[in-house]
């Protein structure tokens, strides 16, 4: 695949389903094992087939194989997970949620109550488990993944639509996210992670255009 | 591998959203899905409702269930600056989000290492797991060991209400597990509340004092003595009208001359235009004798007060002509030495006290000083020589800074808690050399370094239990506490630190076991408006549901309580807003059989949200001690002569050496006028300015004073150009015990040699291994000395500092504790 390539829509919500995997919750034992995987038969694989994320996606997997044992990466990332993303540092942190990259960085602001009307719209809510503000990158992500994967079925406008909002919703702060997590991370694993995302979202979309405003 | 392979070990297994049904699609979420995500976020649109905090009454906008937007209610004088901050903690990104468990105590339990606590090595349980873990091990303790194996002393200013403290939760859940060790006092006023009952017989800085409208009316002259009405008096546990803002506007009107005494220019001071006495820091005690003396000895004082309304005046007359245990005269000379405020000044101080009527006021920060029980008795002492305690206007008070307690009360009740501790279920005797069941709240580092160590503590003996857990809720003692070097070394004897809080504090950091409870916003509430004045109560009602996993204190405990085995005594059935309720009708039937108030019933409270009680007339005008004025026989004082006691025979028996049985001038262990300083300033780690303590810190409310984002430093124009530091500039604070950076604020608004840090900054060590490292953010007590006042209260000292400071070279870290990232700015 060159560069110039579209990346067929299936790829690219796999993509971004494995990303999410990664903001979503710590890494467990089995998940870093599998890290010590060849790159395209791993938990990254969806990544290594995309030629332009390929390289960042080795680079991630060798933060993790870095650590030597598998226990001390565990141990590591949990604690680079829990510093970044649950506020457990205090934390120097990269919130992963839109709010806290628009005005005063509060959570639970305007793109919370956006996206809470947003999924409602999808017949989608946060699973059990996952008790997370709507605007939650994970949330965002999940749903532009699912919302591919459906249009790429449907192919309704309505559909189209939403993801052209989420994909834009997402450009606009996961930037701030991923500089964040540059500057924050002290594993480099989540920072080169965020660096995927972006790079992802910076790919053209496989999707038709919008509904003219 | 095959495709399946792949997928099975991809990351993208993990499922984050679920399906609602096509009904739920239109709108109704929240009816069906769970607590937090699906009832937060119902399209329920906007409203308006009144809430509380400690900042006082506000009103929240809700939209579809999200608080958007605060302003304050119609009926505060004052609104407080910090209030935005009422709406931030709920939406904090150091909010606690999941139970959590230290990694290595979920897989060692009580056994595991403790030298990683505050590494952050947190992994995310179930409440299931987290609650089985705690009340396994209280039983464990219970069982094996006995209740002395527990500490319970939880500490803090907890959240606002009637119903939800968890200090009293906690306690009464320890109560019915078989008990704990318990704290007394706390690190306001602990020496005050040790001495103030050997002298008045109370602890006199509690309820109402001499009000405003008596000040207004009749003094001439009012003496703040480290007091700061302006600051301190923004927060209180009731919702705070912040009446006494009013108040300095009717004093400027009355034209009432002022004098601050105190190290630093005060807003209050500003404010009023009052006369700024720079009195070196840890002398006031001197000042307050030098002040004796001169009425004394110029036979100013008033011989009558003295004779009937006091005791044992000539044991301390004798002390001040140097007849006494020192054999020193305290002279305004030797005052002036001590205190450099000139003679001259002391002695014109002194005839001015009594020249017209003259309101003595006094803060705090005067007695958390070592032989900090002395100030308030020399205040007294000082007061009482003057003559005019229970005169309107005259006198003294000692809390005028906290509770707008010059505020004239309405008729109605006070509102009474919801819950109570109980009393301890003897499941195992609790032999005397098992410990003391109740410690000083300032000594438990001294607990934890000593088990088992006999000490004396107000007249008694005890000896330190030996603990072996404690459970934390509703405070943050990785703030509070002094000396955190010492204090982090000493934590590790915990085999269990519970933290149950909203916000990752420095101590929910340092604990084993973390448990998410909600902010007030996020349940029901009662609270009235005005400690003293009473002037309304407010129906808190929730305003938003819990967000994340958090849960109500009261749910955590009861919880707790039901895997004890005692959660229908613990709860007796009951709801929050079942006790809410129940305070409401209490304070109505009180109120009905009184007839002074009228109150709606229960519902329509509810529903409006707000009863207003009016300020009768006939209440502006109250004097404090006016009764024992008047009647020194039918209302004597609660002391063993039923009068003032200048000097105690109760606690001459006691034989301490650094507590004399009157008022005395000891000096401390470290302060600016010893002779051999190792670090020449010294450090005055008051309140803050817009926080209370810890609290809101992690708000956007630091925006308002952080400095180099981290907190200020004020350090006088000449000690900073001694030194090369600018405005603004990172600086490192620091002595034998510790090293903070701050940020450099330069003024001359502090005296030359007093350098200031506000207390409740969020501890952030640099390096968690090492034990003497740098705190990158500011939290003042790695620096503040942690010893015992004195024998009789034991409570902190924490202005008996000495530090130094200097610019802070090379590679500024970043602060960690709670910063928003850059990128979020």
């Amino acid at each position: 695949m060159n560069h110039t390539d579209t990346i067929p829509g299936p790829l690219y919500a796999e993509a971004l389903a494995t990303l999410s995997g990664i903001f979503g919750a710590p890494l467990d034992k089995g998940d870093v094992e599998n890290f010590y995987l060849p790159l395209d038969q791993g938990p990254l694989a969806a990544l290594a087939v995309i030629s332009q994320l390929n390289g960042t996606a080795e680079g991630l997997r060798e933060r993790v194989r870095s650590f030597g044992e598998t226990t001390k990466a565990e141990v590591e990332l949990n604690k680079a997970f829990c510093l970044l993303f649950l506020g457990a540092g205090g934390p120097k942190s990269a919130p992963p949620y839109e709010s806290a990259y628009v005005g005063n960085g509060r959570l639970f602001q305007e793109p919370a109550g956006i996206m809470a009307k947003l999924l409602r719209q999808q017949g989608l809510a946060p699973s059990a488990d996952f008790p997370e503000a709507p605007d939650h990158l994970v949330l965002e992500l999940s749903l532009l993944q699912e919302t591919l994967r459906l249009a790429g079925l449907t192919e309704e406008q309505a559909d189209i639509d939403v993801i052209h909002n989420l994909h834009a919703r997402l450009n606009g702060w996961v930037p701030d996210f991923a500089a964040a997590c540059a500057a924050f991370d002290r594993t480099g694993f989540y920072a080169d992670a965020a660096r995927l995302l972006e790079s992802l979202l910076n790919l053209p979309l496989p999707c038709p255009e919008p509904a003219a405003a | 591998m095959s495709v399946a392979d792949v997928t099975t070990i991809s990351l993208s297994r993990r499922s984050f959203l679920t399906a609602t049904s096509s009904l739920l699609a239109l709108g109704a979420a929240g009816s069906l899905l769970p607590g937090a995500v699906g009832s937060a976020f119902a399209a329920d649109g906007t409203k308006e409702v009144l809430g509380g905090s400690h900042w006082g009454a506000f009103w929240a906008t809700v939209e579809d269930g999200r608080f958007t937007k605060i302003r304050p209610w119609e009926g505060d004088y004052h609104p407080s600056e910090q209030l935005p901050g009422v709406q931030d903690v709920i939406y904090n990104a150091a909010r606690i989000k999941y139970p959590m468990v230290r990694r290595a105590y979920l897989e060692n339990g009580p056994k595991a290492e403790r030298d990683s606590r505050g590494d952050g090595d947190f992994v995310r349980v179930t409440w299931d797991q987290a609650l089985d873990l705690v009340a396994g091990e209280i039983k464990r303790l219970e069982d094996e060991e006995g209740p002395w194996a527990l500490y319970a002393g939880s500490y803090g200013w907890r959240s606002s209400g009637k119903i939800g403290n968890p200090q009293v939760m906690l306690k009464r859940m320890m109560n019915m597990a078989g008990g704990a060790v318990t704290s007394s006092s706390n690190y306001s006023k602990a020496a005050l509340e040790g001495i103030m009952p050997y002298v008045l017989g109370s602890i006199d800085a509690a309820g109402p004092q001499t009000s405003y409208q008596s000040v207004v009316e009749n003094t001439e002259l009012i003496v703040f003595w480290a007091s700061d009405p302006y600051k301190t008096n923004q927060i209180a546990f009731a919702l705070p009208d912040h009446e006494e803002y009013k108040w300095f506007e009717d004093m400027k009107k009355a034209d009432i001359k002022s004098v601050f005494i105190n190290p630093v220019q005060i807003e209050s001071c500003k404010s009023l235009g009052g006369e700024w006495v720079p009195v070196r820091p840890h002398s006031d005690v001197a000042l307050a004798l030098g002040l004796c003396h001169v009425l004394l000895t110029e036979d100013l004082y008033d011989k009558d007060f003295i004779n009937d309304y006091t005791y044992g005046f000539d044991e301390f007359a004798a002390y001040l002509k140097g007849e006494g245990w020192d054999k020193v005269e305290k002279t305004p000379e030797w005052a002036a030495e001590l205190t450099e405020v000139s003679a001259d000044d002391i002695r014109a101080l002194a005839r001015r006290l009594v020249n017209g009527r003259t309101m003595l006021v006094s803060g705090w920060s005067t007695q958390r000083m070592q032989y900090g029980e002395q100030w308030p008795w020399v205040f007294v002492t000082l007061a009482a020589m003057v003559g005019q305690v229970g005169l309107p206007g005259g006198g003294f008070c000692q809390n005028y800074h906290l509770y707008s307690q010059g505020s004239p009360s309405s008729d109605a009740p006070n509102l009474a808690p919801g819950l109570s501790t109980g009393t301890r279920q003897e499941k195992k005797e609790w032999p005397a050399e098992k410990g003391a069941k109740v410690i000083p709240v300032a000594r438990i580092v001294d607990m934890l370094e000593g088990p088992g160590k006999p000490y004396e503590h107000n007249g008694e003996a005890h000896v330190y239990p030996d603990v072996k857990m404690t459970y934390w809720v509703g405070g943050n003692p990785f703030h509070h506490h002094q000396d955190r070097n010492r204090m982090r070394k000493a934590w590790k004897k915990f085999e269990t630190v519970v933290v149950q809080d909203f916000q990752w504090t420095s101590s929910a950091r340092f604990a084993d076991i973390v448990l998410p409870a909600t902010t007030t916003s996020e349940r029901d509430e009662i609270e009235q408006v005005g400690t003293v004045s009473k002037r309304a109560y407010v129906a808190m009602k929730k305003l938003v549901d819990p967000v994340f996993e958090s849960r109500t204190d009261y749910a955590i405990f009861s919880d707790l309580a039901g895997r004890l085995g005692f959660g229908q005594a613990f709860t007796e059935g009951k709801s929050e807003l079942d006790m809410v309720r129940e305070t409401y009708e209490q304070a109505k039937s009180t109120a009905d059989s009184q007839g002074k108030v009228s109150m709606p019933d229960f519902d329509t409270f509810w529903e409006k949200g707000i009863v207003e009680f009016e300020i009768p007339e006939k209440n502006l005008r109250r004097v404090k001690y006016a009764e024992f004025r008047e009647d020194p026989l039918m209302n004597m004082l609660p002391t063993p002569t039923g009068k003032i006691e200048i000097f105690s025979k109760t606690i001459e028996k006691f034989g301490y050496d650094d507590c004399p049985p009157h008022a005395s001038w000891i000096e401390p262990v470290e302060w600016l006028g010893m002779k051999d300083k190792t670090y020449p300033l010294q450090l005055n780690s008051n309140h803050p300015d817009y926080r209370m303590h810890s609290q809101l810190n992690a708000t956007v409310v630091r925006e308002l004073y952080a400095v180099a984002d981290r907190e200020p430093c004020v350090i006088n124009t000449q000690d900073a150009a001694k030194r090369g530091i600018s405005d603004g500039d990172v600086v490192r604070v620091f002595n034998g015990r510790g090293q903070i950076l701050a940020g450099a604020v330069i003024s001359d608004d502090i005296r030359p040699g007093v350098l200031q840090v506000q207390e409740g900054g969020w501890y952030d060590p640099l390096d968690n291994a090492d034990p003497n490292t740098l705190c990158k953010y500011g939290d003042v007590n790695v620096l503040t000395i942690d010893i015992g006042t004195s024998r009789l209260a034991q409570a902190t000292s924490a202005h008996t500092c000495m530090v130094d400071v200097e610019k802070f070279e090379g590679d500024v870290p970043e602060v960690d504790v709670f910063t928003a990232p850059a990128a979020a700015e």
